[in-house]
């Protein structure tokens, strides 16, 4: 299940370029410490930004900082999409998250990606 | 001991929040590096004169909570329970406001005197992030300074407030964090039976025990489990989770870090405006490059490579410097002194143990340079995050993988360097497995025995299936030991990807040095003693009786059927066959002579058994050694060639046996000075042990599979 067909989902399925909100963590023990330490709570904003080289750890953007994190990690953290995805233009005033702008303007080469994606799928 | 005119002061906060840069501001180099007992997160104290006090800084490991599962975490928060310093200074990040407040909630629910030091307030200026700082001091109750550490900004105004405090001019005393009414029911509940046990004594502030308790702190829950109160409390504690969890549909723990988290965006909404249009930062256009999908491997690589080559390449010549400084120095003293046992023991012994441990030396600055240089600059975060896919699927971490990279070289340095591992697990791991990288040293013996042993059209591909042996063995053991001595222990890959900096080189060099220091003062010393033992084992006992026979009993021969053009060859050979007559006599002969049966299925005998022992000195010494048992003239350009001819013609040794020794030489318990290293850092005999037997017996069992195999095949 896609994040963007849904709304709602997992972080590690959120593509990159995109924007989303925290409904909640399910790990346990010192994962979830570490991920509400870094802010990852309730109503927080992950604006997700690349993904490694060899596709595993993701890096993300929350309260104006960077984190990276593993896809099972990731998996533990309920979102739900706020911005549709790299081509939306992100304009005017957002105290934390204006770097959205960057992929859609730099990223061409992710149509591409973009399309294998839905072939496969 | 605390004197009126001593103020003992610690810092605090996130890490990458410059509180080390601020550290170093602070007390320049009056500063010592030690580790807190019983662990290996480093301590870093100083001190500074100022107006008439001493101020005595210690650097608390950097954390972002007060959780207890991180070592780091533990040792801050038990740092500031039990040390009780004068005041705490909270260093922030100045433009990373809300997760550096995070930690400031949870000091506020200690209850305890502390200072904010705003620090980067310089990027935060350049970043058009308005402060209002006072309306920030006063939601929080405290003092805030801002402080630029790296430009060495406000540490005056930093020193004044704390002598301020403790002179009594102001006080401190942050606001107690309030929590929403049904947090705070239950905290005030568990307060009151805590308060109310008569026989329940503690130190530590109630409320943030009960605060920690509801928070499941498995440390806190540890320390209460012990008093007959527990039942009581535990019954509390899990009632009250699930009429919680009914009521709010969250757990206690993530109420409580949504209530910081509201607190914090609420002051900093009323206290900080952002700039309406954050412009792409240095950092941005860099990661753009650096770790994207397509360069970010091959920046890695040539990154790494960089790393690897300056360390061993570019620390060759200092290397050199001082192998001829003491090859300069022992020639002078042999020339000088008698040959007397004693000049045997100061020049064989001391003298070329103090060369053996000054000659790591290069190696470690410039890989700590390099690694410093990486960590200060943001990268070394992103070299784990390009790698940690690979790693991880070995059970490691990305951060593993320099240590492990840097194991090609040395082992000594590559232990070292696992420090930048925070999980124990991790850390361990990595270590065990560094010895089956397989070294620079071990390189002359594959050469030794690749040339004797094999056509040079074979020699390559040999050498690449050892060194591929190597990295398979290592990359299996880690998964095994992580599965049977590491279960569940590692750390979750959850970790900030810090803003590109440049370090100061203050704060580069200080940390080379600490950590050159840290190898003289703790491996040193014990390296020198370990190789003079092996040197004494290789030497004694000396027989003047041998001296005797041999000098009866060779000539004769000689003068018999030697040509006369072998006789002017006679006193250099002679002299070699003395050596070996003699070496059979000594200690690490009889050793060999005593594992001989262990090493026999292996295709060893004795004499290769004395030179892997003596190969614990350093491996390459294999070779030297096996030279003075075959009685090769221990003319250096001479060695090589025709200690490769007698090998060639024992009958003992032949491919197989050349492999099997190679493997064996591979993978066996590294040298002594590698072993110090690993038991310093380590920590506990347990482990030295764990590495010296599991190292040793993986060698013993697949020199035999290779034996075994290569004499089915070959033969």
């Amino acid at each position: 299940m896609k994040v963007s067909e849904t709304m709602e989902g997992t972080l590690d399925q959120v593509r990159c370029g995109t924007l989303v909100e925290v409904l909640g963590v399910d790990a346990e023990g010192e994962i979830r410490r570490r991920l509400l330490d870094m802010g990852i709570v309730k109503g927080a904003r992950i604006y997700v930004i690349r993904k490694a080289p060899l596709g595993d750890p993701i890096e993300v953007e929350i309260n104006s900082f960077f984190l990276t994190l593993r896809l099972e990690e990731a998996k533990t953290v309920r979102v739900r999409l706020l911005d549709a995805g790299p081509f939306h233009r992100h304009r005017g005033p957002h105290p934390n998250f204006g770097r959205g702008m960057k992929h859609g303007r730099h990223q061409w080469f992710r149509r591409f990606i973009h399309f294998s994606d839905s072939n496969h799928s | 001991m605390t004197s009126s005119k001593e103020i003992r002061v610690a810092l605090v906060g996130n890490p990458n929040s410059g509180k080390t840069s601020l550290f170093n501001a602070l007390v320049g180099a009056n500063q010592k590096v030690g580790n807190f007992p019983g662990v290996t997160v480093e301590k870093y104290e100083g001190y500074r004169y100022y107006k008439t006090y001493r101020i005595c800084f210690v650097d608390l490991p950097g954390t972002y909570s007060l959780s207890a599962y991180s070592p780091e975490e533990r040792i801050a928060r038990n740092y500031i329970l039990t040390e009780k310093p004068d005041l705490l200074i909270h260093v922030i990040d100045g433009t990373n406001l809300e997760r550096n407040l995070f930690l400031t909630t949870q000091l506020m629910d200690l209850q305890i005197p502390f200072i904010l030091a705003l620090n980067m307030y310089d990027e935060v200026k350049e970043k058009n992030i308005h402060i209002n700082i006072d309306l920030l001091e006063n939601l929080l109750g405290t003092h805030i300074i801002p402080t630029s550490a790296t430009q060495k900004k406000g540490i005056q105004d930093l020193l004044d407030h704390i002598v301020a405090i403790k002179t009594g001019a102001i006080t401190v005393s942050p606001y107690k964090l309030q929590y929403s009414q049904s947090l705070n029911n239950v905290i005030d509940a568990l307060e009151k039976i805590l308060s109310q046990a008569k026989d329940f004594k503690t130190n530590l502030p109630l409320r943030w025990m009960t605060i920690k308790l509801l928070e499941n702190d498995k440390e806190m829950h540890n320390l209460v489990r012990q008093h007959p109160l527990w039942n009581n409390i535990n019954q509390f504690l899990s009632h009250q989770t699930a009429v919680f969890k009914h009521l709010t549909g969250n757990d206690p723990e993530t109420q409580f870090t949504e209530e910081r988290y509201a607190f914090i965006r609420g002051a900093l909404a009323e206290t900080v405006s952002y700039p309406t249009y954050k412009k792409e930062d240095f950092t941005d256009i860099l990661d753009r490059i650096l770790i994207n999908r397509f360069t970010g491997l091959p920046i890695f690589v040539v990154i790494m490579y960089l790393i690897f080559m300056a360390t061993f390449r570019l620390g060759e010549y200092p290397m050199l410097w001082i192998e001829q400084f003491f090859s300069w120095i022992s020639a002078g003293l042999e020339g000088m002194l008698p040959d007397t046992l004693f000049r045997s023991v100061l020049v064989d012994g001391i003298l070329a143990g103090v060369g053996g441990v000054l000659v790591f030396l290069p190696n470690i600055m410039i890989l700590f340079l390099g690694i410093s240089l990486l960590e200060g600059t943001g990268y070394m975060a992103r070299a784990a995050f390009v790698i940690d896919k690979l790693m991880h699927r070995v059970g490691l971490h990305g951060k593993s993988f320099i240590p492990m990279l840097i194991g090609f070289g040395c082992s000594v340095p590559a232990l070292m360097a696992t420090r930048t591992l925070k999980s124990r697990g991790d850390r361990l791991t990595t270590m065990l497995i560094i010895p089956f990288m397989s070294c620079g040293a071990k390189l002359p013996v594959y050469t030794l025995f690749i040339g004797a042993f094999f056509p040079s059209q074979h020699a390559g591909k040999v050498l690449f299936v050892i060194y591929i042996l190597g990295i398979f063995i290592a990359l299996i053991s880690a998964k095994i030991l992580k599965k049977v001595f590491f279960k569940g222990e590692y750390e979750p890959f959850v970790m900030e990807l810090p803003p590109y900096r440049w370090p100061s080189c203050q704060s580069l060099f200080l940390q080379m040095w600490h950590k050159i220091r840290m190898f003289l003062r703790k491996a040193a010393t014990v390296i020198l003693a370990a190789s003079v033992i092996i040197w004494w084992a290789l030497n004694f006992p000396q027989h003047k009786t041998i001296h005797q026979e041999s000098n009866d009993h060779i000539p004769s021969l000689e003068t018999h059927y030697l040509t006369s053009a072998e006789k002017e060859y006679v006193p250099i050979k002679h002299e070699a066959e003395k050596k070996a007559l003699h070496f059979e006599q000594t200690y690490a002969a009889r050793l060999g002579k005593t594992i001989e049966p262990i090493l026999k299925p292996l295709g060893f005998d004795w004499r290769i058994g004395v030179s892997l022992i003596s190969g614990l000195a350093a491996k390459e010494v294999v070779v030297s050694t096996l030279a003075t048992i075959y009685s090769v003239s221990s003319d250096e350009t001479e060695t090589s060639r025709s200690l490769r001819e007698h090998l060639q013609n024992d009958p003992v040794f032949n491919p197989a046996v050349a492999l099997s020794l190679m493997v064996f030489v591979l993978l066996y318990v590294p040298c002594i000075a590698a072993s110090v290293v690993f038991h310093r850092e380590a920590g506990a005999w347990k482990w030295t042990f764990l590495y010296f037997f599991y190292t040793t017996g993986v060698a013993w069992l697949m020199s035999f599979v290779v034996y075994n195999l290569s004499t089915l095949i070959l033969l």
